[in-house]
């Protein structure tokens, strides 16, 4: 099944993963610290022990799905860069069904509930950038980034005055939340929803009829007939998608992670979705070891930060570099293709 | 409410709106040549990260307020490069790359932040550009005070857009940079080479971002704070759109946008019937708006964040 191509795009990734962890070692020893012992509170420390696992998992869930999300946009070739709002809104949607009176009223059935609305606020807030792409042809990349903010202050205002509860700006704690897998650890159900999703993510690009239409919306699926297929419609249905996705990342948030509503619960998460999507090459598989390893590197940077004193930013200059230097690969290895049909003909 | 709309309110309001706007100018005028080569600017947001931190420093241990402008520049400038070469040598898509740029400047920023400066929530505060008033014409009032009592930054932001519109309108360079974006194989055809002129673009935008950083840190603030950019890179594209990629043009938007800041911090401090969150939002809000109303714009240069292959025929 593995192609040729397959294989070099491997490689390319992985390169990418390299140098960019090579350039963090020179940043690591510029601020005086051992490099092979941060990158061991970084990469290894968090997989010593089953509850370390489990903190690693709260990380990982949020950024599978939103990984998932962005790569349906990428698919149609469009880019959703407003993960972190939609997660937001998605967060929105659980905390009002999951906190008392109504959540204590719905008991389990709260989460079902929270989960579809968190869909559905997700869903919607991306649409927006969605709709006014395909309507009035505004870039759905400024877009995005805006709804963003606006979505940051949308939940600051939330936790200040209505959903307030007690002297702290947060919403009271959900009545019930994800149920844990194990008792000793954090991971709970979350992640089980998640990598059921991804499989659902690989059965709809690869065998429906929608999927098939946005590779082709994309230009990367080969169309013989490009007509019939409405490209505003598939724009606006892949962001759709793609925010219902981040929104239920937001929804696993509160109800697995926080179970409460605050400022700042998804900062990061949107862009580093970006990022699992990249590294994950769009792949189905891709995408979970991506999730896995982006994770990794944000639970393990805080462990990190304590013992080697590197602050957690440089896990934002490792994500950024490693997208950077696949996008590098990828272009050097297209002009090594092309080199080689030009060296024929 | 009412009595606070009078003549003093307004003076201060908008002289801080004229204040608000020098970053967004510097970055959007920038921003008015780099789309024009063809390329956009979402990377301004992180450039203006650059500039702020570099120039902060440099002003702070050299001492030299116009050192920490130059340093800032050129920190905009050299991250700039990055960018350039991605987008237009390697022909990947400027969107994925602006972003991870931005990321890139948020974290080197903040890791040198912590590292330089320690873990104080509060970095050293500096002797700021002071306004300069104009003799004759700051004493007109309300416009006195607004345009001609301002630090050297806003006089020169202005002056630099007036520069930046001649450039592009009227010369021989700016023809070719718009060339560049419209058609690049007519330009190439032409003898012009596309990729040089993309590069030496996006850098100057680079460059003018830096300056935008700088005149946060140097001009009001006086000290460095992690992602004080605050999405102002962002609100520079659809200054952008809106001026219909004129440089003068960009002086209006630019002071609009400016203006709502003002107004948003005014009504936050004196307190009022609304959430301040709804005044935060607003310029975010109105640059959504704006892309409602311009998004549909003949204007926008042809192949604005098309990559261009050389080789291609």
């Amino acid at each position: 099944m593995i192609t040729k191509k397959g294989i070099q795009r491997i490689i390319v990734l992985l390169l990418a993963v390299a140098a960019a962890m090579l350039v963090g070692t020179v940043m690591i020893l510029l601020s005086g610290a051992n490099p092979l012992e941060a990158y061991y509170y970084m990469l290894i420390r968090p997989l010593t022990s089953i509850s370390s696992i489990g903190e690693v998992s709260m990380y990982f869930t949020p950024l599978l799905l939103i990984g998932i999300g962005v790569s349906f946009t990428f698919h149609a070739k469009l880019n959703n860069l407003g993960g972190e709002g939609q997660m937001l809104m998605g967060a929105l949607g659980m905390t009002i069904v999951g906190i008392p009176p109504v959540g204590n009223a719905l008991g389990a059935l709260s989460l079902p509930i929270g989960f579809l609305l968190a869909i559905v606020f997700g869903g919607i807030w991306a649409s927006i950038a969605g709709f006014l792409k395909v309507r009035f042809g505004a870039s759905e990349i400024v877009v995005t980034l805006m709804l963003n903010y606006i979505a940051v202050q949308i939940i600051s205002y939330m936790v200040f005055y209505p959903l307030r509860s007690g002297a702290e700006p947060q919403s009271p704690k959900i009545a019930v939340t994800l149920p844990k897998i194990v008792s000793f650890s954090r991971i709970n159900w979350g992640v089980i929803i998640a990598l059921i999703l991804v499989f659902v993510y690989a059965l709809v690009i690869a065998k429906t009829k929608f999927g098939f239409r946005l590779r082709t919306v994309g230009g990367s699926a080969k169309a013989a007939v490009y007509s019939g297929v409405s490209t505003k419609k598939y724009y606006f249905l892949s962001m759709l998608v793609s925010g219902a996705f981040c929104g239920l990342a937001g929804a696993v948030q509160i109800s697995g992670n926080t179970t409460r509503l605050m400022e700042g619960i998804a900062a990061d998460f949107g862009f580093t979705g970006i990022v699992v999507a990249m590294l994950g090459g769009l792949n189905p598989v891709g995408l979970v070891i991506a999730a896995f390893f982006m994770a990794l590197l944000s639970a393990g940077s805080v462990t990190m930060q304590v013992k080697t004193g590197i602050p957690t930013s440089f896990t934002s200059v490792l994500q950024a570099l490693i997208v950077l230097f696949i996008l590098l690969g990828m272009a050097l290895s297209n002009i090594e293709l092309k080199k080689k049909k030009g060296g024929k003909a | 409410m009412d009595g606070m709309w009078n003549a003093a309110f307004l003076t201060a309001l908008f002289s801080s709106g004229m204040r608000q706007s020098v970053p967004l100018i510097y970055g959007s005028v920038g921003d008015c040549v780099s789309e024009k080569s063809g390329v956009m600017g979402i990377c301004i947001e992180g450039e203006m990260l650059f500039g702020a931190f570099f120039s902060y420093l440099f002003a702070l241990q050299t001492g030299s307020l116009w050192l920490g402008v130059l340093m800032g520049a050129v920190s905009g400038m050299l991250s700039s490069l990055i960018v350039a070469v991605w987008s237009v040598y390697f022909r990947q898509d400027q969107s994925i790359i602006g972003i991870m740029f931005n990321i890139l400047a948020i974290g080197v920023t903040n890791f040198l932040n912590r590292m330089i400066f320690g873990t104080y929530i509060a970095n050293i505060s500096i002797e700021t550009f002071q306004p300069i008033r104009i003799p004759l014409l700051s004493r007109i009032p309300i416009l006195g005070e607004v345009l001609f009592c301002q630090d050297i930054l806003t006089y020169l932001a202005i002056l630099f857009a007036v520069i930046t519109f001649i450039v592009m309108r009227k010369t021989k360079l700016g023809l070719q940079i718009m060339a560049v974006g419209e058609n690049p194989k007519a330009a190439q055809a032409s003898g012009i080479q596309v990729y040089k002129y993309r590069m030496l673009s996006y850098m100057f935008c680079g460059f003018t971002a830096g300056i935008a950083g700088a005149s946060l840190t140097l001009s009001s603030v006086g000290t460095f704070t992690e992602a004080i950019s605050a999405g102002r890179g962002f609100i520079c594209l659809a200054i952008v759109i809106l001026s219909r990629w004129n440089p003068l043009l960009t002086l209006i938007a630019s002071f609009g946008f400016g203006s709502i800041q003002a107004l948003q911090i005014r009504l936050q401090v004196q307190g009022s019937d609304m959430p301040y969150q709804f005044f935060v939002a607003l310029p975010y809000l109105i640059t959504v708006l704006v892309l409602i109303v311009a998004g549909h714009n003949i204007r926008a240069p042809r192949e604005l964040g098309n990559p261009f292959h050389k080789e291609s025929r």
